[in-house]
């Protein structure tokens, strides 16, 4: 039986998820924690931290990027009103005639006073990046957590990371109440980017409703960034505005929007120009496809989509969220072709791929990959090999001994082959040997 | 062995803190010095001015401007000159300095896009995932999944935000399992006790020992209430206990036993542990294993499973990614193809056998499936059908009369001997 390779066991990642919390089944691999497992466990950890949880920290670092930037113009200005009445004080000072004392008084005090402002902004603005800082290495120091303490506190931080893998996907779908509720019931706000989303939720609401004002605010608000990047987006909104007034048949003032708006724009958007400019000459019922794809509803949903992209380019964050690539590698590897068998007689109720809902959404993924037969009895779900040997019943299907055996000694000898639904005597199974 | 990318980037933040600290305690005390400076500048140009300071003369005071002399010594004015250029210098430092600390800052940012996977691009090649059709799917087993953890309210909101009306069969019955367990929580057994009656027959069925497990802690909760119950609790051993006889006979005398404390407690008894919050841990798993079971669901919520699943093989694939080309990234992720790695999730999460032949090194389908020797030993389907050919075109020559039905199959890895119709396809 050297067909039965033992496959690696991943001690620590692969925790029992109960449902309902209760920390019951210390699973067998607790106990066995020698001293390569550990180091395994935490090899596998770390690339584990590498695959999935760049944006965990990396948006708040994002957050504290833009602080120190903005305390920079702050300081900045104040450090420029300290010099510039320091100069004027220089200036009289080095004049005739000689400024009287009150003169003097005053502007000592006017220095004083922007010396004084500029160190209460400083220190403003120092404590918050250190905040801003800070809640960066908070991030990191629940990571650290991850593997460690009791089985039930991995297992809690295992659900955990559940909860963040879905509020990072719901908050990228727009469903922002459903991601906020979540976060408040499970405590765990600092450690995602609800905040983030919060201002993005209210963009995407207005646009919702058709109004571009709070787009707008926010293109402007990120104007640099958006350049840097080569947004489209605030060209598209202007397009929209155009668009709505030729709706509203208001064709005048589409020309001078136009006019406003479209001749400042770079060149690789042009060509979009004297196609929307045409609309000004057709009904806004238009038949023609290419028109009516222009004054479609729809092209508030892109205008949604293209926000939600941008949003998150922002912060430099992956444009899949990970947990829709953390399921996707998940069903691939657990994906077998006894998932997909057309009779259905090897489904398993514990098996994820088997579950319908999942089954469907694996149905495009690749198998997971076997060198080695591995086989599972399919009455009791333990491994089969030389410690429970697979037999074969006459009509082929195979099952575990320990099962068997256990089934033989309480019918007389009888076994019953669920798959079939046919009974057979004990003594009628041939041993099967899988290289 | 993969090093660990907390600790780059923790230490970086470390170095920014330490920064901001110093920046904190050297360039920003530096304006304190610079305002008591400018605090004794004050003090010297008001000591200087002259004592009848009142406002009222102050126009007259300006009128005779020219014919005073200065107040301050040449002396003076240049002290504070000197004062006002440390203030500007000092006072441009501190942007100066602040400024510099940014490559400290972006150095973090840096720090985390090299240690930790910034995307999973590789992953857009594959068929969209996240489609029109597929997304409701995806939406439900999170529904599923935060009904199970008991947050059905989330599990609403979702299904408003996403204007998606996914009412499963699943949800109904897992609202009404829920509700269950939050009254075996606060100690209520009745919700628990009902379900139990439903479905006795299927409980049954399964030797299931809920019932009995909701009528031992019914029967101990009214022990624990004191001497007072003794009646009602011998009259509820009685009326419930019987029918559980056949198969939890000594676990009914144990807690029978238990009536002799009733007077001084159960307290440091052998009984206690009967009291112990663990009992109701127990039993609300012992619920949920069956309603699961009764139902047809898993026991583990499938979407953690998953992602359990996902979270070992994805820097599994995100390295093998990084050796193949464009194309075969691709293929990768094409539905007819296997991974091109095995993924060890540990045998907890294998739940179907998977038959690879040993001979062709392939994993059995449908139209290739195992077939075992006479011997017992497996082969695929194709195996065979190589090994056959292979003995034909051997002996085929030698003797052309001799008639399919001659030719002798030997297994690979015994001596047993058999004719290619001899072999029996078999299920795992
Ligand atoms: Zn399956
Ligand atoms: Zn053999």
């Amino acid at each position: 039986m050297d067909g039965f390779v033992p496959v690696s066991e991943n001690l620590s990642m692969m925790g029992s998820h109960n449902i309902f919390g209760t920390n019951s089944q210390i699973s067998e691999n607790d106990t066995s924690s020698q001293h390569t497992a550990e180091v395994d466990g935490s090899s596998q950890i770390n690339r584990c931290m590498a695959a999935l949880e760049h944006s965990t920290i990396k948006v708040p670092y994002e957050v504290l990027n833009r602080k120190f930037r903005t305390a920079q113009k702050v300081l900045e200005r104040e450090v420029s009103a300290v010099a510039a009445c320091t100069s004027e004080m220089q200036a009289a000072l080095s004049g005739s005639p000689m400024p009287r004392p009150q003169q003097l008084t005053q502007m000592i005090r006017g220095v004083m006073s922007q010396v004084s402002s500029l160190k209460r902004k400083a220190r403003e603005a120092v404590a918050g990046e250190v905040e801003c800082a800070r809640a960066v290495r908070r991030r990191i120091e629940h990571l650290d957590q991850a593997g460690k303490g009791s089985a039930a506190a991995r297992a809690a931080w295992e659900s955990t990371r559940i909860d963040r893998l879905i509020t990072d996907f719901l908050l990228r779908e727009g469903c922002y109440r459903t991601a906020k509720k979540l976060v408040e019931l499970r405590n765990i706000k600092s450690l995602t980017n609800l905040g983030l989303f919060e201002n993005a939720y209210e963009v995407e609401q207005s646009l919702e409703r058709r109004d571009v004002s709070k787009c707008l605010a926010w293109c402007h608000e990120n104007k640099t960034k958006l350049k840097k990047l080569n947004s489209s987006l605030e060209f598209n909104i202007r397009i929209q505005e155009f668009i709505d007034m030729i709706k509203r048949n208001e064709r005048m003032s589409a020309v001078w929007h136009a006019r406003k708006y479209f001749s400042a724009q770079d060149c690789k958007q042009l060509p979009s120009i004297p196609q929307c400019m045409a609309l000004l000459a057709f009904p806004a019922d238009t038949k023609i496809p290419e028109y009516q794809v222009l004054l479609s509803d729809s092209r508030w949903q892109d205008l949604i989509q293209q926000f939600r992209d941008e949003n998150l380019r922002l912060y430099h964050l992956s444009l899949q969220a990970t947990f829709t690539v953390v399921v996707q590698a998940g069903l691939s590897a657990l994906k077998t072709p006894q998932c997909y068998k057309s009779n259905k007689e090897s489904f398993n109720p514990d098996c994820p791929v088997c579950v319908p809902t999942l089954n469907s959404l694996a149905k495009e993924l690749p198998y997971a990959h076997c060198s080695q037969s591995r086989l599972v009895c399919f009455l009791s779900g333990e491994t089969m090999n030389e410690n429970n040997l697979p037999l074969m019943l006459p009509n082929g299907y195979v099952y575990g001994s320990n099962a068997l055996e256990a089934q033989a000694a309480a019918n007389n000898g009888e076994v019953f082959c669920p798959r079939s639904e046919t009974k057979f005597q004990l003594s009628d199974a041939q041993k099967v040997f899988v290289m | 062995m993969a090093t660990d990318p907390r600790i780059p980037v923790r230490n970086e933040i470390d170095k920014v803190l330490d920064k901001f600290s110093t920046y904190e305690t050297t360039t920003l005390s530096s304006l304190d010095n610079v305002e008591a400076k400018l605090k004794e500048l004050l003090e010297l140009v008001e000591n200087a001015m002259p004592m009848d300071d009142d406002s009222s003369n102050l126009d007259e005071a300006l009128d005779s401007e020219e014919s005073e002399a200065p107040l301050l010594s040449s002396e003076q004015v240049s002290n504070i000159m000197a004062t006002l250029a440390e203030v500007k210098s000092v006072s441009s430092s501190v942007s100066a300095k602040h400024r510099e600390l940014h490559s400290f800052v972006s150095k973090i940012g840096k720090c985390i896009d090299k240690n930790f996977e910034t995307s999973y691009d590789f992953m857009t090649h594959q068929t969209a995932f996240l489609r029109d059709e597929t997304r409701p799917r995806l939406y439900e087993i999170i529904c599923n999944h935060l009904c199970r953890e008991g947050l059905q309210s989330t599990a609403d909101q979702l299904m408003e935000d996403s204007n998606m009306n996914i009412n499963s069969e699943f949800m109904t019955k897992f609202r009404d399992v829920n509700a269950i367990v939050v009254a075996l929580r606060n100690g209520d057994l009745q919700p628990a006790m009902k379900w139990a009656l439903e479905h006795s027959e299927k409980l049954k069925e399964k030797t299931s020992s809920l019932e009995f497990k909701l009528h031992r802690l019914a029967f101990i909760s009214l022990v624990a209430g004191g001497a007072q119950n003794v009646t009602a609790a011998i009259e509820y051993a009685r009326d419930h206990f019987t029918p559980f006889i056949p198969n939890h006979q000594s676990a009914i005398q144990h807690v029978m036993g238990s009536l002799v404390f009733m007077r001084t407690g159960l307290q440091g008894t052998p009984y206690s542990g009967l009291l112990q919050t663990s009992q109701w841990d127990d039993l609300i798993r012992t619920f949920t294993k069956d309603a699961c079971t009764i139902m047809g669901l898993s026991m583990q919520c499938p979407l953690a499973v998953c992602i359990s699943a996902g979270c070992t093989a994805l820097p599994v694939l995100l390295n093998i990614n990084q050796a193949l080309t464009g194309s075969q990234v691709h293929n990768m992720w094409s539905a007819k193809e296997e991974l091109p790695i095995e993924i060890a999730l540990g045998k907890n999460n294998y739940y179907h056998s998977i038959f690879s032949c040993p001979i062709m090194r392939q994993q059995s389908t449908e139209s290739n499936p195992p077939m075992r020797l006479i011997c017992g030993h497996v082969i695929s389907k194709d195996a065979l059908t190589k090994l056959t050919n292979a003995n034909k075109t051997i002996w085929g020559w030698a003797s052309s009369r001799t008639s399919q039905k001659d030719t002798r199959v030997k297994c690979p890895y015994c001596p047993v001997e058999q004719t290619p119709q001899e072999p029996q396809q078999i299920i795992f």
